[in-house]
């Protein structure tokens, strides 16, 4: 499903040079519910976001259902993170002003769909994370725990095959968070979602069925 | 992708609202500018209607008395003796100084003001002023009971607009006696090249020995290439026919050329203002127009993590700012509109309305254009795992 391979990133600025991932070899299976631990600046949001391929590795490779990614200006690189990847940020990124069923919709509007049946797939999204009521609501009349579940049927909205969360939690108390695992649990279990996640909470990180962790920008055993 | 950006604009109103104000206001000073710089170009690339090369203007200084008017007529037929002096005419009006004459002219009750000069029958030969209808007054207007007239082509349509004016009678604006529209000239501007195009017309000077009506300027056309030094001749000539008077000669290209330099002043010191007033709105309109798209680097960033391409991206920034800029200019256009009737600036003529909203609608379209498309496109350089931290 996920395959990175010898994956190096490097951040160069003028007076230092990051190495924040190293040598990171992974593997990760069709409809495996995955987190990825580690302590804070050890790279996991720089591992993630190579796999969503919001950024680029300064060397190896990642292949996404078995295609290797070779260039990241290619405008099929927009299409697969649209059709094959879902993102849940922990800082949410909801557009202010668009209303819940909106942003819902985002994803949809990147296809060829018809509006009837974007609203249609945005509502059974809402639905899924348990917001239908909440349609016509902007985003800042939400308590953070409703806005990340915004944020995940967002992410689910078009029937990805991989999701991948960065500490989807992190700013949510520890009873929303239970809900947000929960929600993610059912995403597997119900359609074969390959989830990954990252979050630096043993306790959620214990209910995953796998947990790969790096220190320093390399896997630990 | 249309609704979704026209709800986004719609649910940014209170900020869009203030972008709009600033692409109206920007756009009415781009109009204004435009419309002037029209206005002056159109002026100055417009035919003076005479030609004023190698004519003298002598005007006549002193007290004018009835009997002056034979001594006038004997001191012109006695330059005309000269070999140089092709033409001797009278014409009331100095050419290229500030100094008019207007009078009213009424037809079905509607009033038209225009300058008015008085001229002697053979002046539109020495000035090549062509008639383009009719005539020149001349002697078969003696004993009339009327006074000839000859306009130019724009008075001839502000008051009689498309009825022909030729043979049309209109009283005198204090009732004396009746004018008769006899001939139609292109034109006079008597004020020189930045003259505004406006209404004009000429009376008749009748050579006389006794006359009421006074005349304060002979003009002489020269053979080409005769030298200044005839002036003094004519100066003999002059005094020995006119002892009352004395007498000021200028050259018509010199007087043009410096009356030119003197009103170029204000229209360069005003061109200054209008080029620092663009560039202020300038800055303005593209910081606001900057600061909007870079305020949506993260929102850039989160559209390219959820499968917009990079031109999509493009297309959907700039057109919520063209679709805005469209509002704005229909507004805008709308207040320009209204401009002339107000009343305030004049009659602003058909073309130069058309050329200002055409011209301050393409730079706006432009730079908001300009002003979306290159900031979207440098916030989608860096990578959207980038975008999306960008604070
Ligand atoms: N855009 C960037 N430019 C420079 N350094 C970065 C950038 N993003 C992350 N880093 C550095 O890379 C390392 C890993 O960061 P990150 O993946 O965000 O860690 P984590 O998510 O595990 O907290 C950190 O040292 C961080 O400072
Ligand atoms: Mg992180």
């Amino acid at each position: 499903m996920i395959v990175l391979k010898n994956i190096e990133k490097i951040y160069r600025t003028e007076t230092v040079e990051t190495i924040a991932l190293h040598g990171i070899d992974l593997e990760i299976e069709e409809g495996e519910f995955v987190s990825i631990m580690g302590p804070s600046g050890c790279g996991k949001s720089t591992l993630l976001n190579i796999m969503g391929l919001l950024d680029e590795p300064s060397a190896g490779y990642v292949h996404i259902e078995g295609t290797r990614i070779d260039s990241y200006s290619d405008r099929s690189l927009a299409t697969l993170r649209n059709h094959q990847i879902g993102f849940v940020f922990q800082s949410f990124h909801l557009i202010p002003d668009l209303n819940i069923l909106d942003n819902v919709m985002l994803p949809l509007i990147y296809r060829k769909t018809s509006t009837k049946e974007r609203r249609e797939r945005a509502r059974t999204a809402l639905e899924r994370v348990g917001l239908q009521s909440r349609l016509h609501h902007f985003p800042h009349q939400l308590s953070g725990g409703q806005q990340q579940r915004v944020a995940i049927a967002r992410a689910i909205v078009g029937s990805p095959r991989i999701l991948l969360t960065d500490e989807p939690t992190g700013n949510l108390d520890s009873q929303m968070g239970g809900e947000i695992m929960k929600i993610l649990q059912s995403l597997k279990s119900d359609s074969g979602t390959t989830v990954v996640m990252v979050t630096h909470d043993e306790e959620k990180a214990e209910q995953t069925d796998r947990v790969v962790r790096i220190f320093d920008g390399r896997l630990v055993a | 992708m249309i609704r979704q950006m026209l709800v986004l604009i719609w649910n940014r109103k209170r900020i869009n609202a203030l972008i709009m104000l600033e692409i109206t206001l920007s756009f009415l000073v781009l109009f204004a500018v435009v419309v002037s710089a029209l206005y002056a170009w159109k002026k100055y690339s417009t035919p003076l209607g005479f030609d004023y090369r190698d004519t003298l203007s002598v005007v006549l200084i002193g007290q004018w008395e009835p009997h002056h008017a034979g001594q006038l007529k004997r001191a012109a037929e006695a330059m005309r003796t000269m070999p140089e002096v092709s033409w001797c005419e009278a014409s009331h009006m100095d050419l290229f100084t500030k100094s008019y004459w207007t009078t009213v002219l009424r037809h079905n009750d509607k009033p038209t003001q225009l300058m008015v000069n008085r001229a002697s029958d053979q002046y539109h030969q020495l000035a090549r002023i062509p008639v383009i209808d009719g005539r020149w007054f001349g002697p078969q207007d003696t004993g009339g009971d009327y006074e000839p007239l000859v306009l130019n082509r724009r008075a001839a349509q502000k008051v009689f607009g498309s009825e022909s004016p030729l043979g049309k009678v209109l009283p005198h604006s204090l009732g004396k006696f009746n004018y008769k529209v006899v001939g139609i000239i292109e034109d006079y501007r008597q004020h020189g090249d930045l003259d505004p195009l406006g209404e004009y017309g000429f009376r008749r000077y009748v050579w006389e020995e006794n006359s009421d009506t006074r005349m304060r300027q002979l003009m002489v056309r020269l053979k080409p290439g005769t030298p200044r030094s005839i002036e003094r001749d004519m100066l003999k000539i002059l005094k020995t026919n006119l002892p009352d008077y004395d007498f000021s000669i200028s050259e018509l290209s010199v007087a043009r050329e410096s009356y030119m330099r003197k009103s170029l002043i204000p229209l360069i010191t005003s061109a200054m203002l209008a080029v620092c007033l663009l560039l202020m709105v300038a800055m303005g309109l593209l910081g606001v127009l900057w600061q909007n798209v870079a305020q949506r680097t993260q929102e850039i960033g989160l559209r390219r993590a959820i499968g917009a391409s990079t031109t999509g991206v493009l297309v959907q920034i700039s057109g919520e700012l063209l679709t805005m800029t469209a509002f704005s200019v229909a507004i805008g256009t709308f207040l320009a509109l209204q401009v002339p009737f107000t009343g305030l600036f004049g009659n602003i003529e058909a073309d130069l309305m058309v050329g200002g909203i055409t011209g301050a609608t393409s730079v706006m379209l432009v730079l908001a254009f300009v002003c979306s498309v290159y900031p979207a496109w440098l916030a989608m350089r860096i990578t959207p795992a980038d975008a999306l931290h960008y604070e």
